[in-house]
């Protein structure tokens, strides 16, 4: 297995090039079937109106999802995250865009361990999502 | 006739629901309803395959079933607690019989009847498969009551104690639906077995309503304006993997309030324990819920 990053050459600061996410009413019904979460805020536009939402809203494990994506995107195969913590700090609605981004916080040579803030702006550039990470980084290539 | 929530007395046993043969559909209509679709619940094949006789019957509906005779035998009542034990499978087209009896009677300091129920249902050959405890109160509308009941909240999701534990099969084709799902690409190769890092959340009893202690909050007689997730953590020792066989032990472990901007927050705090099929840990997750009540609007009702 090999990796993407050469952790010698990676600074603190390292900001990791964004993604954006629109997302679409059939993508969280997927979600929500993948995730056995069934709440209708994130399907039922009667609904969430009635719970005042102006439209239906992305799930917030969604979101901390496609940090989690980013950050193991980056860094490439073999790579996992040992840990993740996610904070929600406002919503998204459907198809608004959601840019997600990261910056490399920590490193650790011998362990090959990155720590990470990660997070997800609104149009606004208001920040919805926060999140840490440390990833474990996959072996190192030595060809 | 019948006696209701007002007048029942301790140790009535309620008349008796069976025996009723499970039939196929129930189990597909359940699978629809729930979202478990897993094929030894309907397939005779997979359940044989399993070294079952026959299709198993979800417990979950076995709990709605019971659940659901509470109210019919007792009339209107709300629920703030229901646990339930699986203690044997049930098959298809085995004739269950589902039985309960009235344990306690207590009032509240608000004058509601509380009644505590011992509930159960049995299989053909008189053995109990299910054992389930709940609690009913007298449905009287809001209590005189204007501060959130944090004791009796913590009481309701039995703070501190493991509040219940599941089994979960990750299946392969799960992991690749939840990657579809989140816009992910499937890995390949060598690792192509690990599961996303936020796959935990597909094997949390509470979001998959396996276990639901809500009950409690959900009748709080106050308005609620706004509730969702507020924070997710997981620490693992090693990814989760396709084919794993997960244990998971969930115990609420803080409960507490906090004034916010919108209205009084009550936060709910579970942690989960993800244990593999030889007893090792496999990660721990943190999830905070919150649920804003608007207090002054109650307040302004009842004073």
């Amino acid at each position: 297995m090999t990796t993407a990053i050469d952790l010698r050459m990676l600074e603190e600061g390292h900001e990791l090039t964004p993604a954006v996410q629109f997302t679409t009413t059939a993508q969280l019904v997927r979600y929500a079937g993948a995730a056995n979460d069934y709440s209708g805020i994130h399907y039922d536009l009667g609904y969430a109106h009635e719970r005042g939402f102006p439209d239906v809203i992305v799930h917030g494990f969604l979101k901390a999802s496609f940090l989690a994506e980013l950050a193991c995107d980056w860094a490439g195969p073999g790579s996992w995250l040992r840990r993740f913590a996610t904070r929600y700090q406002g919503i998204d609605v459907v198809g608004a865009p959601i840019v997600c981004r990261g910056r490399v916080t920590g490193i650790r040579i011998d362990e090959r361990q990155v720590s990470l803030e990660l997070w997800t702006e609104n149009a606004q550039g208001a920040r919805t999502t926060t999140a840490t990470g440390q990833l474990q980084l996959g072996e190192e290539d030595l060809t | 006739m019948m006696p209701d929530i007002k007048t029942v007395d301790v140790g009535f046993r309620f008349p008796d629901h069976g025996p009723i043969a499970v039939q196929l559909e129930d189990m597909v209509r359940w699978a629809a309803a729930s979202g478990d679709y897993t094929a030894f619940h309907f397939d005779q094949d997979e359940a044989e395959a399993r070294g079952f006789p026959a299709p198993v019957v979800h417990g979950p509906w076995k709990a709605a079933v019971l659940r659901s005779l509470v109210e019919s035998w007792l009339g209107a009542v709300n629920i703030p607690e229901f646990s339930v034990r699986y203690l044997a499978p049930d098959f298809v087209g085995d004739a269950m019989v589902f039985g309960g009896e009235v344990a306690a009677i207590e009032a509240s300091r608000h004058g509601r009847r509380i009644v505590r129920c011992d509930l159960w249902a049995t299989r053909s050959d008189g053995v109990k498969t299910v054992t389930a405890t709940c609690v009913a109160t007298t449905d009287d509308g809001a209590e005189a009551a204007t501060d959130l009941p944090l004791q009796r909240v913590m009481d309701s999701v039995r703070l501190g104690e493991p509040a219940g534990t599941f089994v979960y099969r990750i299946d392969g084709n799960d992991v690749d639906r939840f990657v579809d799902a989140i816009g992910g690409q499937r890995r390949t190769g060598p690792e192509a077995d690990i599961a996303p890092a936020t796959f935990y959340a597909a094997l949390d009893p509470v979001e998959r309503r396996d276990l639901d202690l809500d009950g409690f909050v959900q009748n709080l007689p106050f308005p609620k304006i706004g509730g969702g997730n507020a924070f997710n953590e997981v620490e693992y020792q090693r990814p989760l993997r396709k084919g794993d066989v997960i244990t998971v032990t969930t115990r609420y472990t803080e409960v507490y309030e906090k004034e916010g901007s919108t209205g009084t927050l009550l936060f709910r705090v579970r942690e989960n324990e993800l244990r593999d099929a030889d007893g090792e840990l496999v990660a721990t997750t943190r999830c905070g819920h919150v649920l804003a009540f608007d207090m002054a609007i109650a307040r302004g009702v009842t004073s």
